[in-house]
């Protein structure tokens, strides 16, 4: 069985969470679990951490790729 | 006249001759003496001539000739000295010249070198300059760039202390939609 990283900010609604499972569930044919944790550094928004791959949409991922866009 | 003249020259005559008589007879001198002596006398003088005044007269004439050679030679000399002084004056009024020349060519060349020199400088000082000027402009982009970045870093920091106040549930929904689209469509 594949497990599913699920890092918020804050803890997240059962609305945000059924979305979140019901998209990961059509790129997976096989059985996946869900693991939920929080960070508040992330500040907002939520980081999905699917085997070696990462979905970052937290505010701090963005923050982070606007510092790493104004220095180059 | 003629007589008188004459008669006179013979009384003076007689008178000379006795008179002479009366001298000869007080020294002691006789006729034949007296023609001996004039004999001696005679024969002195042509022995002179011959052995004295001739050969010192032929002397006299060698020393004129050569004297007059001499005379010609000095001329002669004198002559070449003129000319070799005359030579010597234009060989050195030549010299004057072509140092003249030489000196102006010289004079020419050092005051072409010179600008030459001044003008390598210039163009090495303006050389200088316009480098200055672009490091300088280069540095001032540099340091805008780096007032720009450090503005930014601060600002996304400030953002970033703000976004921590401000997001609250319903915009961390949103967000989340808005992901879950975007992987959705890739």
């Amino acid at each position: 069985m594949n497990n599913i990283r699920v890092i918020s900010a804050k803890a997240l609604s059962e609305s945000a969470k059924s979305k979140i499972e019901a998209s990961f569930r059509r790129k997976h044919s096989d059985e996946i679990e869900f693991v939920y944790e929080t960070d508040s550094e992330l500040i907002g928004g939520v980081l999905i951490v699917d085997g070696d791959k990462y979905y970052d949409a937290t505010v701090r991922g963005q923050l982070a790729h606007i510092k790493r866009e104004i220095k180059v | 006249m003629l007589g008188l003249k004459g008669l006179f020259c013979g009384l003076i005559e007689i008178n000379t001759s006795l008179f002479c008589e009366n001298v000869f007879e007080s020294l002691g001198l006789g006729w034949w003496e007296i023609l001996f002596h004039t004999v001696n006398l005679l024969i002195l003088i042509i022995a002179l001539r011959f052995l004295l005044f001739k050969p010192v007269k032929r002397m006299i004439e060698n020393h004129k000739k050569k004297l007059a050679d001499v005379v010609e030679k000095n001329k002669e000399l004198e002559e070449e000295s003129a000319a070799v002084k005359a030579k010597y004056d234009k060989m050195m009024d030549e010299a004057k010249i072509e140092a003249a020349k030489i000196s102006a060519e010289v004079t020419k060349n050092a005051q072409r070198k010179s600008e030459e020199i001044i003008d390598d400088a210039n163009r090495q000082a303006k050389n200088i300059l316009d480098n200055a000027k672009r490091e300088t402009l280069i540095e001032q982009e540099r340091l805008k760039n780096d007032l720009k970045e450090t503005v930014s870093v601060l600002a996304v920091d400030i953002a970033e202390k703000v976004l921590q106040r401000e997001i609250d549930d319903s915009d961390n929904e949103k967000i989340i939609d808005e992901c879950l689209k975007e992987w959705e469509e890739k």
